[in-house]
């Protein structure tokens, strides 16, 4: 049989056990989050930033009847209600606070780094298993970040679980809704591909945050193909009023490939979404020319864009194409 | 029904607490259970307490998955406890080559 080693021996021995546990997932102080937006006000703007996250949910927009839009439920009968104009309005706005809640956007962190730590090398173990052992510790009151996930492998080494080991084990002792065990194939790059042509990308994205850890490779890698995809072909409008569009306008910007979402919401007639999205742009990137200029001359609305599609975007044709068109529009409405 | 009660409790005498492995799974297919119990009970009887799981046959990725509740574990242990052969090659108490 395997043996824990000198580690099980810890389990008589108490003093380990709050230090070492505390450490235990977590390798480095927890930069990932950044929380250090008091200390440095200077620094780059990270993703939970109160003015990104309103910039961010502003441009989001809230089409209720999106986002309340049925999902594969049990069947049941319809239920109708007569309502005054009074009651209409207050269902109205308890409307907007659940959808508020359901448009909570997932949160945006760097890649973990991979464990490869090994805790003891017992050389007269060596030869006597031939496959290797998973230890989980199942103790209810600690947080899945702080488990001891351990493995002894057949050659007698005793590392620290990797971290594909520790969500499957952790899975398996503790499963959550929506998650398996082991992911599935509609997550590889050459399956992605068909979901993009189907144009499923919230649904895929959804099953995304179920199934992974936010700061693991899988959940970043579909979030960005998902992203570079609707980008390529100009679906914004898809995950427009969803809990996804600020995860997509936060890597667009800071990949400066803001040019096709700006046509689009000129398009829609959402200047107040492009004024925003520009300041974001300037927020992330205060060195950038139309960021100074914005400064300078304190520049609003059309302005601002005309600034920005001289200086900064690649498609400045296309935008000042659809600004024309849409000063025409306003032009016609307001003289008829 | 009252007159079953001092049949369901057995009492008796000597024996001491020990964390074993309880045999369960369906035929060619064992799974035990990490335990503890009374050491005059049956092997896959009344327990007082189930402490982890191990898995004999490998998973699809080549493991042998075990899960311990190292806090019970202390617990028990702490209690005074006895632990099986098996159970302390487990947890790496005995010589693996015995």
């Amino acid at each position: 049989m395997a043996a824990l080693g000198a580690w099980g021996t810890a389990v008589q021995r108490g003093r380990l056990w709050g230090a070492a546990r505390a450490l235990w997932g977590w390798r480095r102080p927890q930069r990932a989050l950044g929380q250090d937006a008091g200390k440095k006000k200077d620094a780059k703007p990270s993703f939970t930033d109160e003015a990104v996250q309103n910039l961010l949910y502003k441009m989001t927009g809230l089409d209720l009847q999106k986002v309340f839009r049925p999902v594969k439920q049990e069947l049941k009968p319809p239920k109708y209600k007569l309502l005054t104009e009074a009651q209409l309005e207050e269902a109205t706005k308890k409307a907007i606070k659940e959808a508020k809640e359901k448009l909570t956007m997932p949160p945006v962190l760097d890649e973990r780094e991979p464990i490869d730590d090994v805790l003891a090398e017992d050389k007269i173990l060596d030869g006597i298993e031939t496959t290797k052992y998973i230890f989980t510790d199942l103790t209810y009151s600690i947080p899945h970040r702080e488990r001891f996930i351990v493995v002894r492998e057949p050659n007698g080494v005793l590392r620290k679980a990797t971290w594909e080991e520790r969500d499957r084990m952790i899975q398996i002792f503790f499963p959550k809704e929506g998650r398996r065990v082991i992911p599935q194939a509609v997550f590889k790059d050459e399956h992605l591909v068909t979901v993009f042509q189907q144009d499923r990308h919230e649904d895929i994205l959804n099953m995304c945050i179920a199934q992974f850890e936010p700061d693991s490779a899988d959940y970043i890698r579909i979030h960005h193909r998902t992203y570079d995809d609707i980008e390529k072909h100009a679906k914004y409008d898809l995950l427009r009023s969803t809990r996804h569009f600020g995860g997509m306008v936060w890597y667009l910007v800071n990949r400066k490939k803001t040019d096709g979402l700006l046509i689009d919401m000129i398009h829609r007639d959402l200047l107040d979404d492009a004024t925003s999205l520009i300041t974001l742009y300037h927020m992330l990137h205060p060195e950038c020319q139309s960021a100074k200029e914005a400064e300078e001359r304190k520049l609003q609305g059309v302005d601002l864009i005309k600034v920005f599609a001289k200086t900064e975007s690649q498609k400045e044709g296309y935008i000042q194409l659809a600004l024309q068109a849409y000063e025409e529009a306003m032009a016609t409405s307001t003289g008829s | 029904m009252v007159q079953l009660g001092s049949r369901l409790l057995k009492g008796y005498r000597g024996g001491h607490v020990v964390i074993r492995f309880a045999l369960g799974g369906c035929t060619n297919r064992p799974f035990f259970r990490i335990v503890a119990a009374h050491s005059r009970r049956a092997r896959d009887g009344k327990y007082l307490e189930q402490l982890g799981c191990l898995d004999p046959l490998p998973n699809a990725r080549g493991e042998k998955v075990a899960g311990l509740n190292l806090e019970r574990l202390r617990h028990w242990l702490g209690c005074g406890a006895q632990l099986s052969r098996p159970a302390e090659k487990l947890l790496g108490l005995k010589k693996a080559t015995d």
